[in-house]
């Protein structure tokens, strides 16, 4: 389950379960869904401080996120992480690529 | 909390298992070399051996495990096919693996160079090995080169699927100084987030924080470029992680340590990144939507510093799917492997012989609970039903419990494979080694206990037992010996048998062997039966082998074998067949803890003995008594159809005081007075001349006291130790029941015919007769216990005693004998030529007048109803005048070992009774039989009466004949005369009583002859007692050695005139 709000020409998505591997196809088809019909928006926030785990199926949705924004002309930026994912995003690089920003 | 030592020890565990299923698999392979499945199955054994034994700093352990890997590696890959000559290089190093994990301390010391170079020389095809390998030559470590495709080979194929992708860091000088300070690895490694993270149950963050506990991240990014955009398939997609790290981890090790292949991880060396540029080209997967292009193209070869990749992934996930379809899928996939981890664990032995000791208390108690209940359950009916329950629960909670130490017998015949592949090189023999039932479960125990001596039975067999191919052609047999090892359940326990087609045993070759290693008399050899023979292999200290050879000639012998496997209760049974093949056939209990047991009572104490040793029970009535219970050999036997088994009493077998004395003995002692009485009774006719009055043979025991019917009945347990039987004489039986052994406390295990205890129902202990200690300890056998306990020495002693007999009849059923040395010739003679004068037969023989003996004149034997044409006669060396006695025919010469049974034959001419070709022989005494027949013709010295009657002499000598032959000839003087059986008693006897004359025996037990003259002359009291040395042994050097020891004389034995004219001459 993802909730949307729109705060200014921001889109924040706020997942509010896990981003894992048995959720992931569902967020998928709800952000797509989502993306398509608010077109109004410039900078999209993938808030996460609703989420515990991100395993390696949720790394490729938030990268698939980054790269819809990207060929959109779009900012992205992944806010309300906990350490774990801050690590994990850190290691990876991604916050060379868009921001991240803890809790 | 687990230590340290408790995960190595996991480990060790862990790496055990790993090497018992190595070999199989290595075996399998040879004879299909393209079984992918074991190749993967192999891999993985020694792969996790590598990893963990790095962790652990076993650092040999990891090399010797890596170069394995190494070449299985290229052999999974289709690089090589494995041929002999690698399976070869992989066992030798499969054999330094299980050497390390068992001494796992001292591992790092062993040296593992030679088995290391050569596999490493096979992995890279420097060797020439019994299959070509077609590897690939080495390319330059640049990203994918197109190349020609080559001939398609089904790996090959899935290689092409595979690419390179080279990555590139910029190092921090700061991280590479710190690295270069703490001495440690840098390695560049790329994972795929589903393929090496998700696919084993972490999410990426828990794969970092695994990592970080071996080492620190220096460097590393997600490669992104290929990712889709949101609408793509994301979900397959799989994002390459690739990260540059620094650990003190080995690189035999590092790829174990990390989770990853060997291929996904490349060492950097410090010196070449001094600059903190790192250029690494690493294995990555084609991207999906490439995948079609890339079908036709490049195979990529890989940097030489990387091993060869591998066309399945997921061996390192343990055959975990490479990516989940979905994300429900993968979860699924993780359950399984939950469930799969919980279905087993650990235990230690040693809590499990705990549980099993419990039980078995608890069965005792329930024992007794039982026997107490019943008598109560008659004031409370629920009370019944509640010992039943407890019965049940009983029972089935100590089976449960017995079940958890069962183990397959394919855990020993494991090892078989490649014994036998082995011994067949190094013997140049074909052997097919075939194994059935290795689902049959034996306990623990007696598992372990079983693999030394079925080891040594297959290479008996390999060894003894199966020809040369060439030899095999020739009898007429496909020139591939088979060897069958079969394991199955027979009345309640389990049977192993071990049979092979190949030429047998030769029970003659045996003997024959035996008799010359001097474990068996030529006397012995010759009585027995061919299966006998065949058993002499069990004998201690005896081999076949014409040659000690390294196959068989371990220092153990079957006799080890046998004495192993009666330790754990079971039996051994060899059936051969000359030409045909050989059988061992292994009996044993399913378990140690519980016996099933017959117990009998004896003096009042209760005693139990094993089922598997109990042949049958016999109840012998007083009226069997005459039929069934004879002497042999000086020992009371019991006639049983047709065999004659040694009979022991259980309490006197076991030293308890017999209260009072049992039935049959005291018809034995009768019999023997009685025997002894009628001697008497004949002698003294004979003397006076008078004409014998009771004409029955002297073996006729018919004269049955009316006493001997009062007694009552006796029973026998016919026990079968080997294959020999004894009877052992109990008072009651009290019935059979299944009793839980208790082994013998330390200060009670010197009692071997004990081998443990046991609680019973009514709360009485009762010793366990451990049946071959207490036939052992009574040396209750007749043909064999001349053999145990007898040094090699002893027994070559007895065969330089050896008697040469010539046998022969009288035209009667009786067999005589004759020493050979007191007879000058035997003649073939016509009755015709006989005369008849004044009641006597003379024949003229060689000119002179030759006075004929007829046996049934003088002796108490039978008569020959009528005398063929032609017979022959027997004559005595040194006689006055010429005598000669007639017999029907010779049978046979023999030399052999003899063990007169004066007991039960025994009569004036007659110095006793022996075995021979398992028929009684009657031992004739022919100076007794021409003293009664023709005195004359005797040398005879003349002894001074009063001399004679004065006079004591002692003989010290272990042979029974030759104890029989000088007792009777000294007392047939009128000496008085005493035997004892060795030095030691000699001497006591010496020192107890005084004698006039020794005649001491050399070769004895105990003490020598030698022993017995030093000992006697360093007492002053004996220095001037005449002792005379009457020795068979006829050496200048011991006989110069003797007389300077203090004998005053060396007779060589036998001669009785002689030695008579010795006595005389010193006593005078």
């Amino acid at each position: 389950m993802i909730e949307f709000q729109v705060e200014g020409d921001r889109l924040v998505c706020l997942p509010v379960e896990e981003i894992i591997a048995s959720n992931v196809p569902t967020m998928r088809e709800t952000l797509i869904e989502h993306l398509d019909e608010a077109k109004d928006w410039n900078e999209l926030i993938f808030d996460c401080h609703k989420v515990e785990t991100l395993d390696s199926i949720g790394i490729n949705l938030i990268v698939g996120l980054f790269k819809r924004a990207r060929v959109a002309g779009k900012e992205f930026r992944v806010v309300g992480c906990n350490p774990a994912m801050v690590k994990v995003l850190q290691l990876f690089r991604l916050d060379e690529q868009f921001p991240v920003e803890a809790q | 909390m687990m230590t340290d030592d408790d995960m190595l020890v996991g480990f060790l565990d862990e790496a055990r298992e790993h090497l018992s299923t190595i070999e199989p698999d290595l075996l399998t392979l040879e004879s299909n070399p393209k079984d992918q499945e074991t190749i993967n199955r192999l891999f993985r054994s020694v792969h996790s051996i590598k990893g963990g034994a790095g962790f652990f700093g076993l650092e040999t352990l990891s090399k010797m495990a890596h170069v394995m890997e190494n070449l299985m590696s290229k052999a999974r890959a289709g690089g090589l096919t494995l041929g002999q000559t690698h399976i070869d290089a992989l066992l030798s190093g499969l054999d330094k693996l299980n050497q390390m994990v068992a001494e796992p301390k001292t591992s790092n010391d062993i040296d593992i160079s030679n088995e290391r170079d050569h596999l490493e020389s096979l992995a890279e095809g420097k060797e020439a090995a019994a299959a070509p390998a077609p590897t690939p030559s080495a390319a330059p470590a640049t990203p994918a080169a197109p190349v020609p495709p080559p001939v398609a080979a089904p790996a090959v194929v899935e290689e092409a699927e595979r690419t390179m992708k080279t990555s590139e860091f910029d190092l921090p000088q700061k991280e590479i100084e710190w690295v270069a300070q703490h001495d440690m690895n840098l390695y560049a490694v790329s994972v795929y987030l589903n393929r090496d993270i998700m696919s084993k149950g972490k999410t990426p963050y828990q794969f970092i924080s695994d990592l970080e506990e071996l080492g620190r991240f220096v460097d590393s990014y997600l490669d992104t470029d290929d990712a889709e955009s949101l609408e793509g398939d994301v979900d397959e997609e799989d994002l390459r992680f690739t990260f540059v790290f620094a650990s003190i981890m080995a690189p035999a090790v590092a790829a174990e340590g990390l989770a990853v292949r060997e291929d996904q991880l490349q060492h950097l060396k410090l010196a070449e990144i001094k600059d903190g540029k790192v250029r690494v080209t690493l294995p990555a997967k084609v991207p999906k939507k490439a995948a079609p292009a890339a079908a036709p193209a490049p195979v990529a070869a890989p940097p030489a510093v990387i091993p060869e990749p591998e066309p399945e992934p997921e061996a390192e996930s343990d055959a975990l799917p490479l990516s989940p379809p979905s994300g429900m899928g993968s979860s699924k996939v993780l359950d399984t492997k939950k469930v799969k981890t919980d279905e087993s664990i650990r235990v230690g032995v040693a809590k499990l012989n705990k549980l099993v000791d419990l039980a078995g208390e608890l069965v005792l108690v329930r024992n007794q609970l039982l026997q107490a209940g019943e008598k109560e359950s008659k004031k409370s009916s629920s009370l019944m039903s509640i010992l039943q329950g407890l019965n049940m629960v009983t029972t089935e909670l100590q089976e449960e419990i017995l079940n958890t130490r069962m183990q397959a017998v394919q855990t020993v015949f494991g090892k078989f494979p490649r014994l036998v592949r082995e011994l067949g090189r190094s013997l140049g023999k074909d052997i097919n080694l075939v194994t059935e039932g290795g689902e049959v479960e034996l306990d623990k125990t007696v598992l372990e206990a079983l693999s030394d001596p079925l080891t040594h039975m297959i290479r008996n067999t390999a060894d003894h037992g199966i020809e040369m191919p060439d030899e095999r052609k020739q009898a007429g047999k496909i020139p591939q010996g088979k060897l069958l090892l079969k394991a199955y359940h027979e009345s309640g326990q389990v049977i192993i048998e071990v049979s092979d087609d190949g030429r047998g045993i030769d029970g003659d070759a045996v003997a024959a062997s035996a008799v010359k290693k001097g474990v068996l008399t030529q006397a012995d050899a010759l009585t027995m039966t061919d299966r006998e023979k065949q058993n002499l292999i069990f004998h201690p200290g005896f081999s076949m082998a014409k040659q000690v050879s390294n196959v068989s000639g371990r220092g153990v012998g079957m006799d080890v074998v046998r004495s192993n496997i009666e330790q754990i209760g079971g039996s051994v049974d060899l059936r051969s067949k000359a030409g045909q093949g050989t059988s061992l056939k292994l009996t044993l209990p399913l378990t140690m803890a519980i016996v099933s047991c017959l117990i009998v009572e004896s003096e009042g104490q209760r005693f139990a003995i094993p089922q598997v040793n109990l042949e049958e029970l016999v109840m012998l009535k007083p009226e069997d008594y005459e039929e069934m219970l004879g002497y042999v050999q000086d020992r009371e036997v019991l006639r049983l159809r047709g065999d004659l088994l040694p009979l022991v009493s259980l309490a006197e077998g076991l030293g308890i005081k017999e209260s009072q004395p049992k039935a049959y003995r005291t018809f034995l002692r009768q019999l023997n007075s009685q025997q002894a009485a009628d001697e008497r009774k004949r002698s003294e006719t004979k003397r006076r001349g008078e004409e014998r009055s009771d004409p029955r043979p002297y073996y006729n025991l018919t004269d049955k006291t009316t006493e001997g019917k009062r007694q009552e009945a006796v029973r026998v347990l016919i026990i079968s130790v080997g294959i020999n039987k004894v009877g052992v004489v109990v008072n009651s039986i009290v019935g059979s029941e299944e009793i839980v052994v208790k082994p013998m406390p330390e200060y009670l295990q010197h009692l071997t015919f004990f081998s443990g205890a046991t609680i019973l129902g009514d709360g009485t202990v009762a010793m366990i007769i451990d049946t071959l200690g207490f036939v052992q300890h009574n040396q209750l056998s007749l043909t064999e216990q001349r053999m145990q306990g007898r040094s090699l020495e002893q027994a070559k002693k007895s065969v330089e005693e050896a008697q040469s007999l010539l046998i022969f009849d009288n035209g009667t059923e009786e067999r005589f004998a004759i020493t050979i040395p007191l007879i000058q010739r035997v003649d073939e003679i016509e009755l015709s030529q006989i005369q008849r004068v004044s009641g006597k037969d003379y024949l003229e023989y060689r000119g002179e007048q030759m006075r004929l003996l007829h046996l049934s004149d003088y002796l108490d034997v039978g008569k020959p109803e009528k005398r063929s044409e032609k017979t022959s006669i027997i004559i005595p060396k040194e006689t006055h005048m010429p005598v000669g006695i007639v017999i029907n025919r010779v049978i046979d010469t023999k030399t052999m070992y003899i063990d007169v049974s004066e007991g039960a034959i025994h009569g004036p001419g007659i110095l006793g009774s022996t075995l021979i070709d398992g028929k009684i022989t009657l031992l004739l005494d022919l100076y007794a039989l021409l003293e009664l027949g023709e005195p004359d013709a005797l040398h005879r010295v003349h002894f001074n009466e009063s001399k004679v009657k004065a006079s004591k002499i002692l003989v010290i000598e272990d042979t029974p004949l030759f104890q029989t032959i000088v007792r009777e000839y000294l007392s047939s003087v009128g000496f008085e005369v005493d035997v004892e059986e060795n030095g030691k008693l000699g001497v006591e006897a010496i020192e107890r009583k005084h004698y006039d004359l020794v005649l001491c025996d050399i070769e004895m037990p105990v003490m020598d002859g030698f022993d017995v003259i030093r000992t006697l002359r360093a007492n002053e009291k004996f220095r001037d007692l005449k002792v005379i040395a009457l020795t068979s042994l006829d050496d200048d050097k011991l006989i110069k050695e003797g007389l300077a020891a203090g004998f005053n004389e060396w007779m060589i034995k036998l001669d009785k005139e002689k030695m008579l004219a010795t006595v005389n001459q010193y006593l005078n």
